[in-house]
């Protein structure tokens, strides 16, 4: 079955009752942990809280966890990707502590998305530092690596394509395409599209698959309420709540 | 009186003179305008004013790139002596560098805008700063590319008919602000309802 979710720069209290109301009900809220423009979900243990509460109100109940940096970073060496990842990740099991029913998934596979904006150019050395970090990250050194290194990006896009660099610097597990949207302003959660994401295919032998795919971007669609609208099926590879907090 | 309680009063006369200029006879573009009683001007004058476009100090702060969405958030300072509000969507026209313009949508719908209700009446003492969110989108259009990003953004305060003109560089994006979707703004409200903002301006 196909699974729907909502990205949001907002926060998920803010937005989730008229979303839920207007384009219909998540399997899945995606937020953005640090660093990140914005207010991000790790901004304190009471926002986290607050959204995670949200979250669960909103029935979701599960949690997709990306991070943008600056983008100008992206181009960079392989420290500045480390030293990004580093902040992601304290970000990550800052919430996870905050928050006290989100747990990490059942299956031990955690996505987690680095946001590569559609004109960004992303270096090797950058992705290196980046998922390098993010894929050997041992959880609070009990021994167990959760973490899964994924790119939110225009697949084929970019300077010698995106694919194309993140095969050539391995590391990458899965594809978040934000290609094509405009086709699709008029689907929702309430009626997802068929399947129609721009994959890796056409310009990388190799790559990662494309299973995450933003098809409805609220500037793009004029959407009235603050959220993008995504399609895959991504609740087996994100956190979840036990319970309200 | 304490300077608070004339503070309240004159948002309350403001408040009054809204309520009156809305229910007064509606007038089309050639008639001429009906003139004020003399109560009305009085009401009028010391409820304070529209702030205009030459006592505010208007600038880009806060800039964000978050997938696909790319924006930032207009500051408004009152720097003229007098407290002043402000009421509104500002008006916000994109300028490309061969001089094509898009007027931006009015929406509530962007970046971290707060869950307000109404259209509220920013009051602005002497320093103090109003916000409104503006956002585009650097998705390309299924069918081809994005047209050139716009240089520059035309700012006019609600209420104003002169503008300012920002350049409109996204520092977070490292680029000018993309045109692939046009633009959206959204209402001002004051800096209590954005606190964010408070903490890292300027960016």
């Amino acid at each position: 079955v196909a699974e729907g979710g909502y990205d949001t720069a907002n926060l998920i209290q803010n937005v989730y009752s008229k979303a839920d109301s207007k384009y219909g009900t998540p399997a899945y809220w995606v937020r953005y942990f640090s660093p990140a423009p914005n207010t991000p979900i790790n901004s304190s243990s009471s926002n986290a809280n607050t959204e995670c509460r949200a979250d669960w109100d909103s029935l979701a109940k599960h949690l997709i966890p990306i991070t943008s940096p600056l983008q100008s970073r992206l181009s960079g060496i392989s420290a500045e990707g480390l030293a990004d990842a580093q902040a992601f990740v304290s970000a990550l099991v800052n919430v996870w502590l905050w928050v006290i029913p989100l747990r990490l998934p059942v299956n031990g596979f955690l996505r987690c998305w680095l946001d590569q904006e559609a004109s960004t150019s992303m270096s090797t050395a950058y992705w290196s530092g980046w998922s390098g970090y993010i894929n050997t990250y041992n959880w609070e050194g009990q021994g167990f690596y959760p973490l899964f290194a994924c790119l939110y990006c225009n697949p084929c896009g970019g300077a010698g394509h995106n694919c194309t660099t993140v095969q050539s610097a391995h590391g990458c597990y899965a594809i978040w395409s934000n290609e094509p949207e405009s086709p699709y302003c008029g689907y929702s959660l309430k009626n997802l599209p068929a399947w129609h994401a721009n994959s890796c295919s056409s310009c990388a032998s190799n790559a990662p698959s494309t299973d995450f795919w933003q098809f409805a971007e609220q500037v793009v669609c004029n959407l009235t309420v603050n959220v993008d609208m995504d399609e895959g099926t991504l609740t087996p590879y994100s956190f979840y709540l036990s319970a309200r907090p | 009186m304490p300077s608070c309680l004339t503070h309240q009063l004159v948002k309350v006369l403001a408040l009054i003179a809204l309520i009156l200029a809305a229910c007064g006879p509606a007038t089309s573009g050639n008639s001429p305008s009906v003139p004020a009683s003399p109560n009305e001007t009085a009401i009028q004058s010391s409820a304070g004013q529209t702030c205009s476009t030459s006592r505010l100090r208007i600038s880009i702060v806060n800039s964000s790139a978050a997938a696909g969405t790319v924006g930032a958030w207009l500051r408004f300072v009152n720097v003229g002596a007098a407290p002043c509000y402000l009421l509104g969507w500002p008006t916000v026209v994109g300028v490309t560098g061969s001089g094509a313009t898009t007027s931006a949508r009015e929406t509530n719908a962007e970046l971290a805008f707060p869950l307000i209700t109404g259209v509220p009446s920013v009051w602005l003492d002497q320093g103090e700063a109003a916000f409104a969110a503006f956002a585009g989108s650097d998705t390309p259009p299924a069918t081809g590319g994005c047209p050139p990003a716009y240089q520059t953004l035309r700012v006019t305060p609600p209420g104003n008919k002169e503008s300012v003109s920002l350049p409109a560089w996204i520092p977070y994006f490292n680029n000018e602000l993309p045109a692939c979707a046009g633009i959206d703004v959204t209402m001002l409200v004051p800096a209590s309802a954005v606190p964010e903002l408070n903490q890292s301006p300027g960016s």
